[in-house]
């Protein structure tokens, strides 16, 4: 019970949930069919990597503003990288009248 | 008495926002329908900012909810609306594969847990003074804030240029 009451303030559960959340985007990554759904994927990815960095600035250094600056510019650059996702996306779209990761085989020789 | 009541509200809400999290995440990849995954996604960012916020960083949570919920969201639902067709979504049901994503990050948590092991926790995640994010992105950081800008015009400009060429590859 006494650990369960500080369970909120652990450093370990952050990281524990940040990997579980990484694992989680990984296995869309390979088992997904269609493109949306890999930026979907991608973007759970993206929110494992921010919630580790925000974890362990928070705990293991004295200043947590550069953890919180790192998360900002990871947040930025994830909003530049769904657009030019879904740019690409919608391109493919009207050009092979699909998005299915398996159907796209055009270059495969 | 009012304490104890006030701590389990506490406790009870950070377990929802576990539950939030890793249920959204699970939806996210594991629905046949891209409409349910598009809510678990939106479930999943909304509880990684509470767990910013319980971080202590009310600012980084606001600016979650805003960017990602606000602006990557809807272009996600655009482009799941624009790209539909029947029959072409849902996943692949699983096989061996799936022992990749279990091993890859058992392996980085352990090694992340035994690179742990010297340091010591300094600080604790309590609420400070966030007004100085603004005088570190315009004195140290101002470079790569202004790089940011630029990176997300170049990148939205040239997104709707590859959408808009209507042409046959």
């Amino acid at each position: 019970m006494e650990f369960l009451a500080t369970l909120p303030n652990n450093l370990l559960l952050y990281v524990v949930v940040a990997h579980a959340l990484f694992a989680i985007g990984l296995y869309g990554m390979l088992f997904r069919r269609t493109l949306i759904g890999f930026l979907i994927s991608l973007e759970l990815l993206l929110q494992g990597v921010g919630i580790n960095i925000m974890a362990f600035g928070t705990y293991l250094v004295e200043d947590p503003m550069q953890a919180r600056i790192t998360t900002l510019f990871i947040i930025g650059i994830a909003a530049a990288e769904a657009a030019v996702f879904l740019g690409i996306a919608v391109a493919v779209f009207r050009n092979y009248q699909t998005i299915g990761v398996d159907d796209l085989s055009k270059l495969k020789g | 008495m009012f304490d104890t009541v006030i701590h389990n509200v506490y406790y009870l809400s950070f377990a929802m926002i576990l539950i939030l999290v890793l249920g959204g995440g699970i939806i996210a990849v594991t629905s046949q329908n891209l409409i349910y995954c598009f809510f678990g996604l939106v479930a999943s960012l909304l509880g990684v900012a509470g767990l910013y916020y319980n971080l202590g960083s009310p600012l980084v949570a606001v600016m979650q909810i805003m960017i990602y919920i606000g602006a990557v969201c809807v272009a996600i639902a655009f482009g799941v609306s624009l790209t539909r067709k029947a029959g072409d979504e849902g996943v692949n049901p699983p096989d061996i594969k799936a022992a990749i994503p279990i091993v890859l990050v058992t392996a980085m948590l352990g090694s992340t847990i035994k690179g742990l092991e010297g340091r010591h926790i300094v600080a604790s995640a309590h609420k400070i003074d966030e007004s100085r994010i603004g005088w570190m992105l315009l004195k140290e950081y101002l470079f790569p804030f202004e790089i940011i800008s630029i990176l997300l015009t170049v990148a939205v400009i040239g997104a709707v240029t590859i959408a808009l060429i209507n042409r046959r590859i």
